[in-house]
């Protein structure tokens, strides 16, 4: 376990939250939060946080950011063990952290905003225009915060994160509001900054955001990790591979037998009609297929006189991955986190 | 090569940061109109021998002058703090940059008294500078000037209630969860201490066997100047009766004393005390 910057185990918190009675109108209930939590994050690696709404990630990042002290586990930074209840002063240097959607606004400037963050960290603030450069941001420096847009407010809060070339970076959320010309510009930040040796976690909901970014990722639900590692592993673990989708104009004309004739390899089809189009859905087999294979079956179809006017695969998505790992039908993974909050309030 | 900064200076590179932050407000654009008005106003208007002022009040000399001038400072200024500060410490909540500062290494007790004492100068200085430039109105009008040991008294006492208003908008303003319950805490307690806390003198009175039917006995002014030591009003009225003769409201100087030491500490410490365990 040498080496690594940042470790926890089983570390959980949970929310207390307001239930006025009339004998205590001020009783706190436990509320949701992160249970047994053990992770651990090494030098030059990207990992991305990934879990619907409700899973517990800007809890996570807020404990280890220091924002939130855990109610048990252990936190190691740098290899020394951290006290939960006050973070050392040194221990915060180390991590930058960028919250979720913060609303810059008011008369202030980003100039003034990191000019702030800098003296906090007796740092020298002729950088400012600097930092402001890092994340585009070096034409808005004197520009109010009621003026900025959303992805520039995003820009600025990624600004702030970065002062004092922390070591490990917990991103939250980070491409909200940010345009495609900004995420790919940010992509290029985060992999510059991971081969510069800095550790970053970086929580989406959107699994294809991170995939082009990350090296590995964290799969949380209601509160715990429930998979980690890489995608393609996570994926070929749980054989949850890309479905291919085949358009024609016209209806194809004896599709289970052209299917039956492919390789002699069963594949699972469905074919809808739409209005103007039909669909032909080929599920992907347990293995999962290269491009070559996919390119065969669309030789295939042409072999067949059959041309498909598109020939996509699809993303897999977060809810793809979620509902194989937790085994839930994708359209009840929300109301599951729902139930969770119910058997809260039951006690 | 970063050298480590002495918390006092870091301290105060904050508080003026705050300082300058909350001064280039809209807020202060209005305030600052109000703060000229009532300071200079009334100390001009208190000091022309030819105004007619209501029978009890007298204006002979400038501490007199700046006595009753002190009245629109108790109802300006106090404003002040509170429209600069009622959402100080819930807006940067709300918004989420309370997370962003307590992400950084410093501590949270710095940030908290850097938040503070950037408020109290936002709303202190112009209103000491204002009452400089008073003391010379009166002088025009009067030709004559307080005693230097007069005016250390007022700026000491005006300075002291405007730190323990500081103190207790941003207590409240911890308390708050949304921007609804920081105008209300905020504009509720400077009510409570500016408008009714005569009508909590008259409770406690009656509560205590006190007759409050007749408001100029004895008894009752002696009762009513104790209960004002626990209003920052009250207590910025005794500290100033205390340089004035011929007033029937003297307390011995040690309760003024305990209760200066307690508004600065109470306050000021159970602030930065609850700042310190906020989530962000």
């Amino acid at each position: 376990m040498e080496g690594s910057l940042l470790e926890l185990k089983d570390v959980g918190f949970n929310y207390r939250l307001y239930s006025p009675k009339i004998i205590n109108p001020f009783f706190k209930k436990e509320g949701l939060g992160i249970e047994k939590i053990s992770m651990r994050m090494d030098p030059g690696n990207i990992i991305g946080l990934v879990g619907p709404n409700g899973a517990g990630k800007t809890t996570l990042m807020k404990v280890l950011a220091g924002l939130l002290v855990p109610k048990n586990g252990i936190i190691k930074i740098s290899g020394k063990l951290i006290d939960n209840n006050e973070r050392p002063l040194w221990a915060k240097k180390l991590i930058g952290m960028m919250p979720e959607n913060i609303n810059w606004y008011g008369t202030s400037t980003p100039y003034q905003e990191i000019k702030k963050i800098l003296i906090i960290r007796n740092m020298n603030t002729r950088n400012i225009n600097f930092i402001l450069k890092q994340v585009g941001l070096n034409n808005k420096a004197n520009e109010t915060l009621n003026s900025l847009s959303q992805g520039m407010k995003q820009r600025l809060s990624l600004a702030c994160a970065l002062i004092g070339n922390p070591k490990i970076l917990l991103l939250d959320e980070p491409m909200n509001g940010l345009d495609p010309v900004a995420r790919t510009a940010f992509n290029q930040i985060l992999k510059n900054l991971a081969e510069s040796g800095r550790t970053i976690l970086i929580s989406s909901h959107q699994l294809a955001e991170l995939e082009r970014v990350v090296d590995s990722i964290i799969v949380m639900h209601e509160g715990k990790i429930i998979e980690e590692g890489k995608i393609i592993d996570i994926k070929n673990k749980y054989k949850i591979h890309e479905d291919l989708i085949l358009k024609f104009k016209n209806k194809v004309g004896n599709l289970r037998t052209i299917m039956s004739n492919f390789k002699n390899e069963s594949l699972n089809f469905e074919e809808l009609d739409f209005d103007g189009f039909v669909q032909v859905t080929i599920f992907s087999p347990n293995k999962g297929w290269s491009i070559d294979q996919k390119m065969l079956i669309l030789e295939h179809f042409i072999d067949n006189c059959y041309t498909p006017y598109d020939f996509s695969s699809p993303k897999i998505t977060l809810t793809d991955i979620l509902s194989a790992v937790t085994g839930l039908d994708a359209t009840k993974i929300g109301m599951n986190l729902q139930r969770g909050y119910y058997r809260v309030e039951e006690e | 090569m970063i050298t480590e900064i002495s918390p006092i200076k870091l301290l105060l590179k904050l508080s003026l940061l705050e300082f300058r932050k909350n001064f280039l407000t809209l807020r202060m654009g209005v305030l600052l109109p109000i703060l000229i008005l009532f300071i200079l106003g009334s100390s001009w208007g208190f000091s022309d021998e030819n105004a007619n002022l209501p029978a009890e009040v007298n204006a002979n000399n400038p501490f007199e002058v700046l006595f009753l001038t002190s009245l629109f400072i108790l109802f300006s200024s106090t404003l002040g703090i509170v429209l600069v500060g009622f959402d100080g410490i819930s807006k940067k909540r709300i918004s989420g940059l309370l997370a962003i500062e307590f992400c950084q290494p410093i501590s949270k007790r710095i940030l908290g008294l850097s938040q503070l004492f950037g408020l109290w100068l936002t709303v202190t200085i112009p209103t000491i500078i204002l009452s400089l430039f008073a003391v010379v109105l009166i002088f025009k009008q009067m030709n004559m000037w307080p005693s230097l040991a007069e005016l250390i008294l007022f700026i000491f006492a005006t300075s002291m209630l405007l730190f323990w208003y500081s103190s207790i908008q941003l207590l409240v303003s911890c308390l708050a969860r949304d921007m609804g319950s920081a105008v209300t805490l905020g504009v509720g307690t400077w009510l409570l201490f500016t408008m009714i806390w005569l009508l909590v003198t008259a409770l406690l009175a009656t509560v205590f066997g006190v007759d409050v039917t007749n408001t100029s006995n004895e008894k009752f002014i002696s009762f009513s100047s104790k209960v004002d030591l626990f209003s920052p009003n009250g207590l910025y009225q005794l500290l100033l009766e205390s340089q004035l003769e011929n007033l029937s409201r003297k307390l011995p100087a040690w309760m003024l004393v305990l209760a200066t030491i307690s508004w600065s500490l109470i306050p000021s410490t159970f602030f930065v005390w609850i700042f310190t365990k906020l989530r962000a």
